[in-house]
């Protein structure tokens, strides 16, 4: 019963949009509304796909994105071990208001967040400002549209996806091996190369699939935070999208950025069931 | 390496587990720790380890205060009652990792480990492709591979069912011999204790009661406490004070000096148990040998024992 409810729900909120965006892909843009025909209206030839790889635009928009999600996903993993051992030391009745504070910036809306980024970083902000008064430059530092308030946009949303899942996976392991370690001569830093990273590979895997897989269609943070020149996918499919109204080709990106992100979806699914 | 452990106390919260244990151990003994689950002879075994430290006290090894030491610093290995073995490494390396660490690592080393807890040509399999008995192996040769001179077992035997424990307990006994190693083996089980150890320190609410030998606790319980968690001592009430009593030293039969009435008896394969009530109240459990015929439950019999047998207690 339960299992039919789930199936129907998810094939008219999952699947029909997805079929939608598909049919979609396959169609020729259109002066008119909706902005374009389908297959079997026209005789003129779908060059959504075709248009995909014609130049390096897409291909480049894609890379881009899948390199900016791999390093935020990668430093989310390396900062949620730190953090998540770290919280783990505490005394038990401290360790949920410790994860609740790592997760208090979820309580304030996205836009506020990134609006607070901006209001630190730009050439006016509160850094530059500071930096200026004491002397220190004469001055603003070019800090807003540039790499690094990128990333410390991006690991500011997306942190909490890895950190819960680590911290999780780290508060529920058998610390008898690490003792045994220390026990047989491991420093403090072998052990953890040794016993607790190796434990925990599939936890920290699934905590960087988990960041990776978003991140990989993140278009407002680079949008707001991030290099001008720096076009990412989700960018590329919102410009086809509002801006040249070209839905086929934007539908056909949307389809090929999910084709991409299958393998890893796949893979996270794995890992999470062992 | 002999250990030395002085007035060690740990709280856990309120809850008291160490109240100024004391306990030396020569060089070359095997001690068993006593105690029932509690008594806080684990929590002694991870503060010689240095696992936890403790409120006040000291741990000297091979005459060398410990007591500030992290684990990877202390003389002293461990094999830990879930063997906490390596589950990502092989048998091979999972011998090797103490060796490894110290840079000693000799393939011909991890070889002859195998072959002295008779595992050889086990290398390659993962714990998870072992069973109980050869985990606890591969744990014992772990703990052994950089030759300790003091080695904790936190209840070595008590995984295993009970057909193998036997011979494994006399293997451990072989190798402490071979090795002369200091074993310090923490159990609850008083058979297992007395079986294997030169030495029986009993833990009673946070303090040694008694360290003596395994004969020694046996026959001449020090206090009420031993006397009742080592074989069920009858416990009796004398002009001289409370005294323990062997359930083996009471004679049952129709000549005696105590009048008793025969409760219950019970086979236990060996012996007859047979419990009886004197005519003031008191409890008594005697053995008989299985060869004899018991009295009938509700029998009027008469009961002695030798003065010798009694032992008196302190508290």
């Amino acid at each position: 019963m339960i299992r039919t409810g789930a199936a129907g729900w998810l094939a008219l909120l999952v699947a029909a949009p997805l079929l939608v965006v598909l049919l979609v892909a396959f169609a020729v843009p259109h002066d008119g509304l909706p902005p374009f025909l389908l297959p079997w209206l026209t005789d003129a030839p779908n060059e959504s796909w075709s248009l995909l790889t014609a130049d390096g635009f897409f291909l480049g928009a894609l890379m881009r994105s899948l390199w900016l999600a791999l390093l935020t996903a990668a430093l989310c993993v390396a900062l949620s071990y730190p953090m998540a051992l770290g919280i783990l030391r505490a005394v038990p009745r401290a360790r949920p208001w410790l994860v609740g504070v790592c997760v208090l910036p979820f309580a304030i809306g996205f836009v506020l967040r990134m609006g607070a980024w901006i209001g630190l970083l730009r050439d006016s902000g509160l850094v530059n400002r500071a930096l200026m008064a004491a002397g220190i430059i004469i001055d603003p530092l070019p800090m807003l549209h540039a790499w690094p308030a990128l990333m410390a946009g991006m690991l500011h949303s997306y942190l909490p996806f890895a950190l819960l899942p680590l911290y999780a996976a780290l508060a529920a392991r058998d610390r008898a091996p690490e003792e045994a370690a220390a026990d047989l001569g491991a420093a403090p830093f072998t052990v953890f190369r040794t016993v607790t990273l190796p434990a925990s590979a599939a936890a920290a895997g699934a905590a960087f699939l988990l960041v990776f897989i978003p991140a990989a269609g993140e278009f407002v943070v680079p949008e707001l935070l991030g290099p001008p020149d720096a076009l990412l996918a989700g960018r590329a499919i919102w410009q086809e999208f509002f801006q040249s109204r070209d839905w086929p080709l934007a539908a056909a990106a949307s389809v090929a950025l999910l084709g991409v992100l299958l393998a890893p979806i796949m893979l996270w699914q794995r890992l999470e069931r062992r | 390496m002999s250990l030395r452990v002085e007035a060690l106390r740990k709280n856990f919260g309120a809850a008291r587990a160490l109240d100024g244990l004391s306990l030396e151990v020569p060089a070359g003994t095997f001690l068993a720790v006593l105690g029932a689950s509690g008594s806080g002879k684990s929590t002694l075994l991870r503060i010689i380890a240095g696992f936890e430290p403790a409120d006040a006290g000291r741990i000297l090894i091979g005459g060398e205060d410990v007591t500030g030491l992290p684990p990877q610093r202390r003389p002293c290995a461990m094999m830990f009652q879930s063997y906490a073995l390596f589950p990502h490494l092989s048998v091979h390396e999972n011998i090797a990792y103490g060796l490894r660490r110290a840079g000693t690592y000799s393939a011909a080393r991890v070889s002859d480990l195998l072959a002295l807890v008779g595992l050889s040509g086990l290398d390659a399999r993962r714990p998870a492709q072992l069973s109980g008995g050869q985990q606890q192996r591969v744990a014992l040769a772990r703990a052994l591979a950089r030759k300790p001179p003091l080695l904790l077992l936190d209840e070595p035997l008590a995984a295993l069912d009970a057909g193998l424990r036997a011979a494994t307990g006399a293997e451990l006994r072989r190798l402490q011999r071979e090795t002369q190693t200091t074993f310090v083996m923490v159990t609850h089980d008083q058979q297992e204790a007395l079986a294997l150890a030169d030495q029986v320190a009993v833990l009673h609410e946070g303090r040694v009661a008694q360290c003596a030998s395994p004969q020694e606790v046996y026959a001449r319980p020090a206090t009420r406490f031993v006397a009742e968690f080592l074989g069920a001592a009858n416990i009796i009430n004398t002009p001289a004070g409370l005294c323990a009593l062997r359930p083996e030293h009471i004679r049952v039969g129709p000549t005696g000096t105590v009048p008793a009435t025969v409760q219950h008896i019970a086979f236990r394969g060996e012996t007859w148990v047979i419990a009886c009530r004197t005519a003031d109240g008191t409890a008594l459990r005697s053995v008989l040998s299985a060869q004899s015929a018991p009295p009938a439950p509700g029998v009027a019999v008469m009961l002695s024992w030798d003065a010798a047998a009694l032992v008196p207690l302190c508290a």
